[in-house]
């Protein structure tokens, strides 16, 4: 899988291409425990993410969280097969998708 | 071993090689300068001995040539002071006489008789015609102690006479052995002598006269009377023995001779010499011969030269043999004194000298080249024992390297076979010291590094280990025996882990009122961390599917626990189902899982249900159950998305579609297990040999009521 990063002063952009499974998920991991310092609005672009696996929603559950406590962070492009898998695991629920940021239900750790 | 033998032997070479590069330069050089100086030398010895034999030659002749002219001179000399002391006897008696007779009144008349002295005799003769008065004999008489005297102290003088005018003679003699006979002179004014000196008026020498073997010479002079008239002569009769031992004492080693010419170019003496034959020789004495028309040129010309008074030396061949002749006058008498000397006895000094000088020349010559030979030899020994030396020390040197190389290579065959605790000890001080220093080092490395492996081989082989009795103790966690004892349902179901342990689970098991609680579930992630989860999980759902008899409660109670304290956001979706045995009533929750597949009416179809969120995210999440009733024959498939999500080599999916399809079309006899076995062998055909990525987990359960009894319901 590919990170690209588009850094415009608090603000980030990450586009993940590829497969976002077991693996790439610890690198994903990795990554965001030092580039999401300072960061107030993260974009996740998820228009050429292929496929999630279930420790790659382990990883975009953790960032949500974290970014709701230092600014926000949205979910943007997603594929429909990437999108069923949100659904059927509820994480559509938990995560702030671009289409349905208002009805996202609040999360209480 | 070969390599070793290369080192020492190219170290050899290249130390002989170097050494013989040198040695053959200098050799060459030294040879060539040594050659070059031997040319030289001989060149100069053969051109000096050439120059100085022609030098010393002539120096040799030059002298040889003074010598004779010297020895001529000085015989000369001593020749004409014996004439001139004749002729000085005779002066001063002849003026003694002048004087008497000028002055007749100053002496006394003698008497005539009476004998002479122990040395002379002394006699008066008369001619018979005499006509002399006594007192002019008387006053003559004066004259004798003169004459007596005269004679006696004169070596040359035989006798002394005076003759008068007057017929009469006065003569002292000296005494010989041979005989006191008085020369007779009664005709006095008759000899030669007498003639000659009163025609010249002057002292005479007349020619020399043989009296049988002695030769003689008479020196006559004139005196006078008071009117200046001639009175007489007074002469001396000399020996020529004297003068003849003084040419014959010249000795000339049979090399040569001497001989005396007189004003005539007569020879007078001649030295006595050998002559090859009884030939007269061309300078016999007393041959009369004047040498000066002599047909021997060279000899006549030496001749007149000599009669003329001239001093030289010249060449000439008398008696077939070529002299070298050296003269010198006689004043008095106008002769001329020779000394003749055989010229190739002259010459042989010079070539004896010159080849003295040249057998000297081949001698330093034949000592230079020995010199020089000796050198050569002494120079090529010096070669080979330096060439022998070179050799001995390259080898040295080449030992002296080799030898920690084989030290070293001796050490590295031992480390290579293990030995990672040898230490290599070279002490040369030079590079390789510092490559065993350096291997030391990697030897070091190497041994930490082998038992760093050691180590972490001996860790991961525990940790496999602890991972395969984890992965036991899991497989020993899932339900193995499908057979609970009830012929309701038939069940079969696998979970076959991507890695030794997995994060999906199984369970089935019977809850009170015939009823059979089947879950199927899905932790996040994979390894150690997701089989640490999924027991909990496992336990957590078991746990509370016991004790609580609606199943969205036991799942929220579930969820709330495995909520608490999930710091790492684990979580977990779990599809669970009751179903009742009597009346085929499946209640269910789909916590975020994979739908399920049900057969209903021979057809397989997914279990939409409602959206549930999975275990372990939101504490306070609460979940819906739904229901469904099951008819005889009909069956429910459960899995995970290690099934769907399965993917070949090119990233294709096996997919919802195809699970259905391949399920459809499983004949509606087909057992759970050969429902299982038919879905796995088409998912492994999918795959075709691609690695695992996902834990494939799925259980099959078939509803078959005893005697229909589900129907009854």
């Amino acid at each position: 899988m590919e990170i690209i990063k588009e850094a415009d002063g608090s603000n980030l952009t990450v586009k993940l291409v590829g497969r976002l499974d077991a693996a790439t998920a610890m690198q994903l991991d990795k990554d965001f425990a030092t580039s999401l310092k300072g960061v107030s609005n993260l974009a996740l672009d998820l228009a050429q993410l292929d496929y999630v696996a279930s420790a790659g929603l382990r990883i975009l559950l953790k960032t949500q969280k974290k970014m709701d406590r230092q600014g926000s962070m949205v979910i943007k492009n997603v594929q429909d097969s990437v999108r069923e898998v949100l659904d059927m695991t509820g994480f559509s629920n938990f995560l702030t998708l671009e289409e349905n940021a208002k009805k996202k239900l609040q999360i209480n750790f | 071993m070969k390599v070793k033998l290369d080192i020492r032997r190219r170290l050899t070479l290249v130390v002989l090689s170097t050494g013989l590069i040198a040695l053959i330069v200098l050799g060459g050089v030294a040879f060539y300068g040594i050659n070059g100086v031997r040319n030289l030398a001989l060149k100069s010895a053969e051109e000096l001995g050439v120059r100085s034999a022609l030098n010393s030659s002539t120096t040799i002749e030059m002298q040889q040539k003074k010598e004779l002219s010297l020895l001529a001179g000085d015989k000369a000399t001593v020749i004409n002071q014996q004439l001139s002391t004749l002729a000085l006897e005779v002066k001063k008696i002849a003026d003694q006489m002048t004087y008497i007779q000028s002055n007749p009144n100053l002496f006394i008349l003698q008497d005539v008789e009476g004998s002479g002295s122990a040395g002379a005799a002394f006699y008066v003769q008369r001619s018979a015609d005499a006509f002399f008065g006594r007192a002019q004999l008387g006053l003559t008489a004066n004259i004798r102690d003169f004459l007596i005297r005269a004679v006696e102290t004169n070596e040359m003088m035989i006798s002394m006479s005076v003759a008068s005018r007057q017929k009469f003679t006065l003569t002292a003699a000296k005494r010989s052995t041979q005989s006191d006979n008085p020369p007779i002179f009664f005709d006095a004014l008759n000899a030669d002598w007498y003639r000659r000196a009163v025609k010249e008026r002057t002292l005479i020498f007349t020619d020399v006269k043989a009296d049988g073997k002695a030769l003689e010479i008479f020196c006559a002079a004139p005196y006078f009377d008071d009117e200046g008239e001639l009175a007489g002569v007074v002469s001396a009769r000399g020996s020529l023995e004297k003068i003849a031992g003084i040419v014959t004492e010249v000795t000339l080693r049979d090399a040569g001779f001497c001989f005396l010419l007189d004003n005539r170019a007569r020879a007078i003496i001649t030295t006595d010499r050998k002559m090859p034959s009884d030939e007269q020789s061309e300078l016999a004495a007393g041959s009369n011969v004047d040498l000066r028309s002599s047909d021997n040129l060279a000899l006549a010309d030496i001749a007149s030269q000599m009669v003329d008074g001239f001093k030289g030396i010249r060449s000439a061949r008398i008696d077939g043999k070529t002299y070298l002749i050296a003269y010198a006058p006689v004043e008095r008498t106008d002769w001329s004194f020779a000394v003749a000397f055989d010229e190739s006895e002259v010459l042989d000094p010079i070539v004896e000298n010159a080849e003295l000088i040249k057998s000297l020349t081949q001698k330093s010559i034949a000592v230079l080249d020995d010199h020089i030979r000796t050198t050569m030899i002494f120079f090529g020994a010096f070669i080979i024992i330096q060439l022998l030396a070179t050799a001995y020390v390259g080898r040295r040197l080449a030992d002296h390297f080799v030898e920690p190389i084989e030290q070293l290579s001796d050490g590295v065959r031992e480390i290579s076979r293990g030995a990672l605790n040898r230490k290599l000890s070279i002490k040369t001080g030079d590079e390789i010291e510092s490559l065993a220093i350096t291997f030391n080092v990697m030897t070091d490395r190497l041994r930490s590094y082998v038992e760093n492996l050691k180590r972490s081989t001996a860790e991961r082989e525990h940790i496999e280990t602890e991972l395969s009795v984890a992965s036991n103790i899991q497989q020993s966690m899932l339900p193995w025996e499908f057979d609970l004892g009830r012929s309701e349902v038939e069940l079969s179901a696998s979970m076959k882990a991507a890695k030794e342990v997995g994060g999906d689970f199984y369970d089935f098991y019977l809850l009170e009122g015939d009823r059979l609680m089947m879950t199927i579930a899905d932790v996040s992630g994979k390894g150690v961390p997701a089989a640490l989860f999924m027991v909990v999980s496992k336990t957590v759902l078991k746990n509370f599917a016991l004790t609580t008899n609606d199943l969205a409660a036991a799942v929220e109670q579930a969820n709330y626990r495995l909520s608490q304290n999930n710091d790492e956001l684990m979580f977990v979706t779990v599809f669970a189902a009751v179903l009742e045995l009597r009346t085929g009533r499946l209640v269910y929750v789909n916590a975020g899982h994979n739908p399920p597949l049900v057969r209903r009416a021979g057809r397989f179809e997914y279990l939409r249900s409602e959206e549930g969120v999975a275990l372990g995210i939101d504490e306070d999440q609460t979940f819906r159950q739904s229901s469904i009733t099951l008819e005889s024959g009909d069956a429910i498939f459960l899995y995970t998305d290690g099934v769907t999500e399965a993917m070949n080599f090119d990233g294709d999916q096996y997919s919802e579609g195809r699970l259905l399809a391949r399920l459809n079309a499983i004949d509606d006899r087909a057992t759970a297990e050969e429902i299982l076995k038919a879905v796995g062998d088409d998912v492994k055909v999918h795959v075709d040999g691609a690695e695992q990525s996902d834990d494939i987990t799925m259980l099959a359960v078939k509803f078959n009521p005893l005697d229909g009894g589900a129907d009854k319901m």
